[in-house]
């Protein structure tokens, strides 16, 4: 249905998988691990990761059922012409809350750490412009882009917490159960959604010439996003403790700060901000692209360049419709993470009892 | 058509441009290198700022001079009573003529006064601030700060500051500063239940009369090296050594340089250090010792009786530099003796710092991070309140030496009649 | 008095009308259609002419077979008919270019004849001697000629002069006078006999060229010197005596229809895969040009994005190199006129390689690699970063240094962007300088511009010496990329990455970069993704940032699709006592 838009194998597949999701690490999300678990946040993140690998299963049940679609023509195959769309417009609509919400708090940690006399406008309508240009250019291009991208992002991370690593105080991860097992379970299912974004996979199941590569890809993309996380927190406990560190929405930036080697390496934060761009904007184009492919998608359109530039026009204003960061950050762990239940478990869950029950896909493609 | 595309993505572009809004040309800055905290005036801050004067820094020609001697200041000194930090930035901005920054300020030097006042209404300022590095040093002074920032003389380098930083240096050579004294680890030891912040502390000599300080010279246990104190003159008159103890935001006590050694033996934070002890065959002369760190500092807690009881093993390796007595310490028996006598001595030291640590009831030792592990859950953690059982713990440390090597001769100098 | 009389010729109308400029277009009237006109008429004429014999000619010899339909042409049995279309198809007595020279074959009875040829092309030597003196002198020795009676005179008698009188090495018969203006064109030599329909033409090809010189933008230190010329058949030997075997096809076709420049088509058959091959000559043959006279022109017409701002094909004056990229499956277009062949397709990647990679060993191609990457990274960024931190993030310069960057810009009047600006016109203008200038006093210029020019620009305080450093860094860096082209587009991203960091920092450059990679992610040479082996991730990662041991180099590129992977054996060094067992050999065993 969709023109041409490459393939996607499996190395490229998890590697946007896990560039989409770990670029929340740059953000509050963290901080709300923290806040749940106290000194056992790793704990949480833990549990996270393992349900975020759960919630991936209708999705990739879904695609084994369906090789070779994408969610728009699954949905319309499973449920029909009349509910199918309305499905596919559901979780269009989610991912472009989420991306959304991603440009506005990226904006607002930009503005608060490295730019603070800049207005957000500027700096979004930049960012929107590089995720039109590159989600124009298809998923391909975004996906070999982040693979040349990702070493530097990671890297650059990962040296940030090595460098921390002489000021980690062991202790301050004690007392090990935390709040106690209950909140750390319950927190670390409640913020599985923080890997709802993952059903973008599904979103442009097309570009999978395989429906294993879609589980895999999803799979590992999210267990590594998931070791990221367990790593931060634990570094971000380790070092500022969890009172400081429940409270800190820029966590890598803060851990930049710390950076002390010397008199002529210090104040490094500049550079991490750098790549904390970078993943920013893969993130936003992943996500402008799958938004845009399923709505195109949910809409009937053959095409989705189109849709591009309005929704990027569009992206702008709705970024800045939140009054202050903490209540896009709020909206975001209130409303939007929980939705994400919906789109990444609840629809494709749907979707594939609705095509059990009226008998499509599966076995008719394997006969 | 094409014209047309191109022609508006240059407007959105030009639209871009008219920001550069927060370009700032470097020389259009005035950097403070240093902050000076003091009371002021009805519940104010009383703050001091050095600005950098960049073309005598930046030593070109003739920098000379360094941070005293009259007319040829490196620095700038301005001191103002403000409600904040902020607020004094404000004001020098106003007088200033250049757009004042704290994204090189190094240090940030708190008068004793302030501290023991716990008056530090400045603290959330410098976390929450983006301009101010977390790493900036956090130094208590014996004077007031806007005294200390404008007599302190560097002797070796032009910028105080970086005279500042090579100080604390001192730490990994000589184990007299504590292991770091930052704004990040000051404000982290608040927010643990678990330790209390000790901070650097700083001090200026008398005036330059001659006159050595009152500090004690002797033996480990005897001397008492206070920063302000230490008995020598000539060189710069700054003298950082030992650390400010706070209990909170409160400033309880002063522990010395020689103190600082135990302390750092008790955190597992020693690297090493050239200590002088006294003779156990020759109480009149020294044995001189550069002591390293041997096996990690093991600790047992046991939280289950009224009071902690704390029982710690420190090992430690030597090496002999000088023997004033003659001794031979190569022969086995006589080795093990002077082994044991200088454990005897460290115990002692050690004895003494946690007496006082306990006197002023505020455990700066962080002896606590051992407890943690013992309980559960945070709720539980936070039930048994160990900052406030700390004064009353148990506390037991045996000290093993071990001499490694003997310096580049086994016996000392033979003395013909 | 003079005075007076240029005043009269200026007011004297009819002298100012008739001193018009010179001018093609003649303003505001059409083009003189007529002379135009009878141009192409009789041109058309000849053409059509030409036609028409042939198709009579074709009639007539249609039951005759198959060989009888190829060797039909438009030639007439008269001599001088033929001469006198061929002086009227060059244009003749006008263009001195053609020569015509007219004599008699010494055969019994003398037959008339003419040889051909296109002065300066041909090698006169060879015409003498090889073409003039054995059917002027030696055709009467004791051949039999006029004998066979029965077989007509005119195809006896080119046969027999193809057979036996003509010592040329390659002689060729031509049947109509469009390829007997090709061959002449080409240098070879004609020959018109009275009573013949076929032309005999005979190679006397020696075009003026300069002879096998050194490379000189990609020179290598340790290596071979050798480079390509103008001559494309001397190019094409150059790389065939690299590669000895029969596989190695050169494919020659003709480009531009004025120009007909030959382009050859280079490839191992069995290698390189027929897709690409095709693929290459549908491209070229796709060109209706005028003209086409150097390969860089080739390359615009078959490129797959124009506008990009990297070369999407490699072209090399090494043969060395070209046999190289032969042996792992490329394509090589060499361009008659052209010391450049175009090679295709290629990845990013393969522009930052020289030939001395693997001329030296391994650690050291490696870091030569290495050192590349670095250059192209400092050339791309370097000014960039210096003013995103200069501006926006003057936190992470070390004090000292930030304080010293501060005192020498207290004097200068100019933002720091200007500044660089300038500097970075003031090297360019050296580099320019340097390029045109004659060799020898070339680094002269350069060492002299760059000493005093910097220096004296610190004294006046225009610059700040921080940044002549960066601007130096930065011109060293792109002298370091070993392929022109790319310097060229490195520079443009360069200045584009300037502008971002100008404006919005360390945010901007972020910005930029991102922008890049996905511009060169989408980018493809020939079908082969611009940025692969790296992304997408083809097979192992050797060959790109390390530069692998030969012996270890089993297999050829993945992303080429070759149709012979496997260019060595598993193990080559297998008498070295470290090297592993071959498989094989444990299962025999």
């Amino acid at each position: 249905m969709q023109p041409y838009d490459g393939h996607i194998g499996v190395q490229e597949g998890v590697i946007l998988v896990f560039a989409l999701l770990s670029a929340m690490l740059f953000l509050q999300y963290p901080q709300f691990l923290v806040e749940v678990g106290g000194p056992a946040g790793w704990q949480v993140a833990l549990i996270m990761t393992l349900g975020a690998m759960l919630l991936l299963v209708p999705a990739s049940a879904l695609a084994r059922r369906f090789p070779g679609m994408g969610l728009a023509e699954i949905s319309r195959e499973a449920a029909g012409s009349v509910v199918g769309p309305l499905l596919t417009l559901l979780v269009s609509l989610w991912l472009f809350a989420s991306c959304v919400l991603t440009l506005r708090s990226f904006t607002e940690t930009f503005i608060t750490t490295i730019l603070p006399d800049t207005p957000p406008s500027p700096l979004m309508i930049s960012a929107a412009l590089c995720a039109l240009f590159a989600s124009y250019k298809g998923l391909e291009s975004i996906a070999r882009a982040t693979q040349i991208l990702l070493p530097l992002i990671a890297g650059g991370s990962l040296l940030v917490l090595l460098f921390s690593l002489p000021r980690l105080d062991v202790s301050l991860l004690y007392p090990f159960w935390g709040h106690g097992g209950v909140p750390t379970l319950m927190g670390g299912l409640y913020y599985s959604s923080m890997a709802a974004d993952v059903v973008v996979i599904l979103a442009v199941g097309y570009a999978f010439r395989d429906p294993g590569h879609l589980r895999t890809s999803g799979m590992v993309g999210t267990l590594l996003f998931g070791l990221g996380a367990i790593a931060v927190v634990f570094v971000l406990v380790g070092i500022f403790g969890a009172p400081i560190a429940s409270q800190n929405p820029f966590p890598l930036y803060n851990l930049a700060r710390l950076i002390y080697l010397g008199r002529f390496l210090q104040r490094t934060e500049s550079v991490i901000v750098m790549f904390w761009v970078l993943a920013a904007l893969v993130r936003i184009s992943v996500l402008l692209h799958a938004s845009a492919v399923t709505l195109s998608g949910a809409l009937g359109l053959p095409q989705y360049r189109p849709l591009l530039f309005p929704l990027a026009v569009l992206l702008i204003p709705l970024a800045l419709l939140p009054q202050d960061f903490l209540t896009s950050l709020r909206i975001d762990r209130d409303v939007i993470r929980p939705l994400g239940f919906v789109a990444v478990l609840a629809i494709p869950l749907l979707l594939w009892l609705l095509a059990l029950l009226r008998r499509k896909g599966g076995k008719r493609h394997a006969t | 058509m094409r014209h047309k595309r191109l022609a508006a993505l240059l407007l959105l572009l030009s639209l871009l441009l008219t920001g550069c809004w927060n370009k700032v040309e470097i020389e259009e800055n005035a950097y403070v290198l240093a902050i000076g905290v003091d009371e002021g005036e009805k519940g104010l801050h009383r703050i001091t700022v050095a600005m950098a004067k960049p073309d005598k820094l930046a030593g070109k020609e003739g920098g000379g001079g360094g941070g005293g001697d009259g007319d040829e200041k490196s620095i700038v000194l301005s001191t103002l009573d403000a409600p904040s930090l902020t607020g004094a930035i404000s004001m020098l901005n106003g007088f200033t003529g250049r757009n004042v920054t704290l994204q090189h300020a190094k240090a940030i030097f708190i008068s004793e006064e302030v501290a023991r006042a716990g008056n530090m209404k400045i603290l959330d300022e410098l976390i929450r601030s983006r301009e101010i590095r977390q790493t900036i040093f956090f130094v208590v002074t014996r004077e007031n700060a806007a005294d200390f920032l404008d007599k302190m003389k560097a002797t070796l380098t032009n910028n105080p500051m970086r005279y500042i930083e090579e100080l604390t240096y001192n730490y990994r050579r000589n184990a007299m500063l504590p292991a770091s004294s930052q704004v990040n680890t000051f404000v982290s030891q608040l927010d643990v239940n678990y330790a209390q912040p000790l901070t650097y502390y700083a001090a200026l000599a008398a005036e330059d009369d001659g006159e050595p300080g009152e500090g004690k010279a002797g033996g480990e246990a005897e001397a008492t090296y206070d920063a302000g104190d230490l008995p020598r003159t000539g060189g710069s008159n700054v003298e950082m050594v030992g650390g400010a103890a706070f209990r909170g935001r409160k400033m309880v006590g002063v522990l010395s340089a020689d103190e600082l050694r135990p302390y750092l033996l008790l955190q597992d934070a020693f690297r090493q250090a050239f200590v002088t002890y006294k003779d156990p065959h020759d109480p009149g002369s020294f044995v001189s010792v550069q002591l390293s760190r041997g096996r990690p500092f093991s600790v047992t807690v046991d939280v289950t009786g009224p009071r902690p009881r704390i029982r710690g093993r420190v090992s430690l390796e030597a090496k002999l530099i000088g023997v004033q007595s003659g001794v031979d310490y190569s022969e086995p028996a006589l080795q093990a003796e002077l082994e044991e006598s200088i454990a005897k001595q460290i115990e002692t030291s050690i004895y003494e710092l946690v007496k006082r640590t306990q006197e002023w009831g505020s455990d700066v030792i962080g002896l606590g991070r051992h407890a943690v592990p013992l309980f559960n859950t945070v709720e539980a953690w936070e039930a048994y309140d160990w900052l406030k059982k700390y004064p009353d713990a148990d506390i037991d440390v045996e000290v093993l030496v071990t001499l490694r090597r003997f310096g580049l001769t086994l016996s000392p100098l033979e003395e013909n009649q | 008095m003079s005075i007076w009389q240029s005043l009269k010729r200026l007011l004297d109308p009819s002298r100012s009308l008739v001193n018009q400029p010179f001018s093609l277009g003649n303003r505001g009237e059409k083009p003189a259609s007529e002379e135009l006109g009878t141009e192409m008429l009789s041109d058309a004429r000849l053409r059509t002419e030409n036609l028409l014999t042939r198709i009579d000619r074709l009639v007539e010899a249609a039951p005759q077979g198959k060989e009888a339909l190829e060797k039909t042409g438009d030639l007439s049995d008269d001599l001088e008919q033929n001469l006198k279309r061929l002086k009227e198809l060059f244009r003749l007595p006008e263009n001195k270019d053609l020569v015509i020279r007219e004599f008699a074959v010494a055969t019994q009875p003398p037959t008339p004849a003419a040889v051909c040829f296109m002065e300066g092309l041909t090698d006169k030597g060879i015409i003498n001697d090889n073409i003039l003196q054995p059917l002027m002198l030696l055709s009467h020795l004791d051949h039999h000629v006029g004998d066979g009676g029965e077989n007509g005179p005119s195809s006896f008698s080119t046969d027999m002069v193809l057979k036996r009188l003509l010592p040329g090495n390659q002689s060729t018969p031509l049947y109509d006078l469009a390829s007997v203006a090709d061959s002449l064109l080409s240098g070879d030599s004609v020959l018109l006999f009275a009573g013949s329909r076929v032309a005999v033409a005979v190679e006397t090809k020696s075009p003026p060229s300069r002879s096998v010189g050194t490379p000189e933008t990609e020179r290598v230190i340790w290596g071979p010197h050798d480079a390509f010329t103008e001559a494309f058949r001397v190019n094409a030997a150059l790389v065939r005596r690299r590669l000895k075997d029969p596989r190695v096809v050169t494919e020659i076709l003709t480009v531009g229809e004025v120009s007909k420049t030959f382009v050859g088509v280079m490839y191992i058959d069995t290698i390189a895969t027929p897709k690409l091959v095709a693929e290459v000559k549908r491209r070229i043959q796709a060109i209706k040009v005028d003209v086409v006279n150097s390969s860089s022109v080739l390359d615009q017409y078959i490129e797959d994005n124009p506008n990009s701002i990297l070369p999407g094909t490699l072209m090399t004056e090494r043969p060395d190199r070209t046999a190289a990229y032969l042996s792992e499956g490329h394509v090589a277009i060499l361009v008659d006129t052209s010391p450049h062949a175009i090679i295709c397709p290629i990845t990013f990647w393969s522009l930052l390689q020289t030939s001395e990679d693997y001329y030296l060993r391994y650690p050291l191609g490696t870091i030569l690699r290495w050192i590349r990457l670095t250059a192209i990274i400092l050339s791309l960024s370097l000014p960039a970063l210096y003013i995103a931190i200069i501006y926006y993030h003057q936190e992470m310069i070390p004090t000292e240094l930030m304080l010293f960057i501060a005192s020498t810009r207290e004097m200068v009047p100019m933002p720091a962007v200007a500044e660089l600006l300038l500097m970075d016109i003031v090297f360019e203008l050296i580099r320019e300088a340097g390029t045109r200038i004659p060799n020898v006093i070339g680094p002269t210029v350069g060492l002299v511009a760059s000493l005093v020019l910097g220096q004296a620009a610190v004294e006046a305080k225009i610059v700040s010496p921080v940044m002549i450093l960066v601007v130096a860094v930065t011109g060293l860096a792109s002298f370091a990329i070993p392929n022109y082209l790319v310097g060229f587009g490195v520079r443009i991203m360069r200045f584009f990455l300037l502008a971002l960091a100008t404006v919005m920092g360390f945010y901007g450059v972020a910005l930029g970069i991102f922008l890049l990679l996905v511009l060169l992610a989408a980018e493809r040479s020939f079908g082969v993704p611009y940025l692969t082996p790296l992304a997408p991730a083809r097979g192992k990662l050797v060959d790109l940032l390390l530069r692998p041991p030969l012996y270890r180099m089993e297999e050829r590129p993945g992303y080429m699709h070759t149709l012979n992977r496997q260019r060595q054996k598993e193990i080559v060094r297998s008498w070295d006592p470290m090297a592993p067992a071959p498989k094989s050999d444990e299962k025999g065993g």
